[in-house]
């Protein structure tokens, strides 16, 4: 037996469908027993015939196009669905290769009734990649909208002769709501801000650019802060309150000219202060905001020497630990105080500083988000009494 | 989320059988809850002693089951463990906003006066 002969044993005995395609006319120049007796035909028959005549078509050839690709490529993989002598339909697995005999271009092709098993894979397999392609776009949107996010909160420190502010914004992927600020005020000194959005997503950060863009109003900047919060407040309440919306938001007034610091805190997390005679902890004065109608009252703090002061959202401690419970509230308050007092606290870090203090950390899921103020005041900036 | 619940007398109790109300679970506790008050319970009691931790979503579904109820029924929290309590401590909210009671017995008694 000639090699030639092995060959053509090879492609007449083959379980699978092979065909020899002319690709100027999409017409079979031979083809083997397989894929005639799938189909139904006489080899005189389906040699006769276009191939494309024998699909099923729902709008264009898939046969023509594949002709086409493996003719630009040298290859090409596709399905169609085909219609047997006795008018049964049956799906196809196609793959057709190019090549050269008797001095022209011939397509070599090998086709397979996919089985039911194969075309639920199939559809599968689209799912998942329509799954992917949808969640890649997703993904998109969310990166845009952290991006926003972090393009309207302020990039650069605020520094004069008394303060020096600096916050940070590290989004967790997930378009949070969270917000922080620093506004010169009119007449002297600094308004800082922090807040914290319910959930995440595209709600939590149309919410939160509500927030930033009354805290921008230049009129909202003469306002004072419990005027403000509770204007604030009510646009929350009418707007996404009922639906279980809510705002964590601490605001502090800091007045070297009055040597005092104001601030409400609505239903935050404790800020930090420090200064020469000791600590304290800026709790919670009002609710959190867009829930109940409250007079959001100003509590003040006397400023004297250097001082810092830290706001922060709950992400950094709301962090999960392999024993499935959090970081907490305490051990991150004692980390900070700790920090401050060593004049160590690196905003930048101090995600890796709770990492360290909890070796056993699984991650952090939120975004972080971290304000630090550092004053000192001098006498001759108090005005006289 | 499971929630497990039991009629006593008009209230409806509750236990949430979740160690976390969070944002992967609180969209599904706020589903149950408004089905819960959609089947004319107006009065339920919430037993919290089996969640350790809640975060800002969790506490936005409890909020907004809360403001669903308003002027309809009610709805009080019971068994409130150390990091919830602190969360509801910490936004103020458990001064008047959310109503705690320390046990089942007395969370009863607040929704059923007569008994």
């Amino acid at each position: 037996m000639s090699v030639a002969d092995i060959y053509q044993e090879l492609f007449e005995h083959s379980p699978q469908g092979m065909l020899l395609i002319d690709p100027q006319t999409g017409v079979p120049v031979d083809c083997n027993q397989a894929i005639v007796q799938e189909l139904g035909y006489s080899r005189e028959e389906f040699c006769r015939m276009r191939l494309a005549q024998h699909e099923i078509l729902d709008n264009d050839s898939r046969i023509a196009a594949g002709i086409q690709q493996a003719l630009q490529t040298g290859e090409s993989r596709f399905q169609s669905l085909f219609r047997s002598k006795a008018g049964r339909s049956k799906e196809f697995w196609f793959t057709l290769q190019i090549i050269q005999a008797e001095n022209r271009n011939l397509l070599l092709a090998y086709c397979q009734v996919a089985s039911q098993k194969q075309q639920t894979m199939q559809a599968l397999q689209q799912a998942w990649i329509n799954a992917q392609q949808a969640h890649r776009r997703l993904s998109q949107e969310l990166q845009t909208m952290d991006e926003l996010q972090r393009s309207i909160m302020p990039a650069q420190a605020y520094v004069d002769q008394n303060i020096c502010a600096w916050g940070i914004y590290q989004p967790s992927g997930l378009a949070g709501g969270d917000y922080f600020d620093y506004l010169p005020l009119p007449e002297e000194g600094l308004r800082c801000v922090i807040a914290d959005v319910s959930g995440h997503g595209a709600r939590a950060a149309f919410v939160m650019a509500m927030v930033r863009t009354v805290f921008h109003f230049q009129e909202s900047r003469a306002l004072p802060l419990s005027l403000l919060l509770k204007t604030l407040n009510r646009q929350l309440m009418q707007t996404v309150g009922s639906d279980g919306d809510f705002v964590t938001l601490l605001a502090v007034d800091i007045l070297p000219g009055q040597a005092s610091l104001e601030y409400v805190n609505a239903g935050h997390c404790p800020g930090f202060f420090r200064d020469e005679s000791g600590r304290m902890e800026l709790q919670a004065t009002s609710p959190l905001l867009g829930v109940v109608e409250d007079d959001f009252q100003v509590q003040t703090i006397q400023l004297e020497g250097s001082w810092d002061l830290l706001l922060y959202t709950d992400g950094l401690y709301e962090c999960r630990l392999q024993s499935g419970d959090i970081f907490g509230y305490e051990s991150f308050r004692e980390l900070c105080f700790w920090l401050l007092s060593q004049g160590a606290l690196d905003l930048e870090r101090l995600p890796h500083e709770v990492a360290r203090a909890a070796p056993e950390l699984v991650g952090f899921n939120d975004d972080l988000t971290s304000l630090y103020v550092r004053g000192a005041l001098h006498a001759k900036d108090q005005e006289p009494s | 989320m499971q929630i497990q619940s039991e009629n006593v007398g008009q209230v409806l109790v509750l236990r949430l059988l979740n160690s976390r109300l969070d944002s992967a679970t609180a969209h599904d506790f706020k589903g149950k809850m408004v089905d819960f008050v959609l089947q004319g319970h107006l009065y339920l009691a919430l037993d919290l002693s089996q969640v350790e931790f809640m975060d800002s979503s969790g506490l936005s579904a409890l909020l907004s089951t809360i403001k669903t109820m308003q002027g309809r029924g009610r709805l009080v929290v019971f068994g409130v463990g150390r990091n919830v309590a602190q969360l509801f401590s910490l936004t103020r909210l458990d001064r008047g906003v959310i109503e705690i009671h320390p046990d089942q017995e007395t969370a009863l008694q607040a929704l059923n006066p007569a008994d």
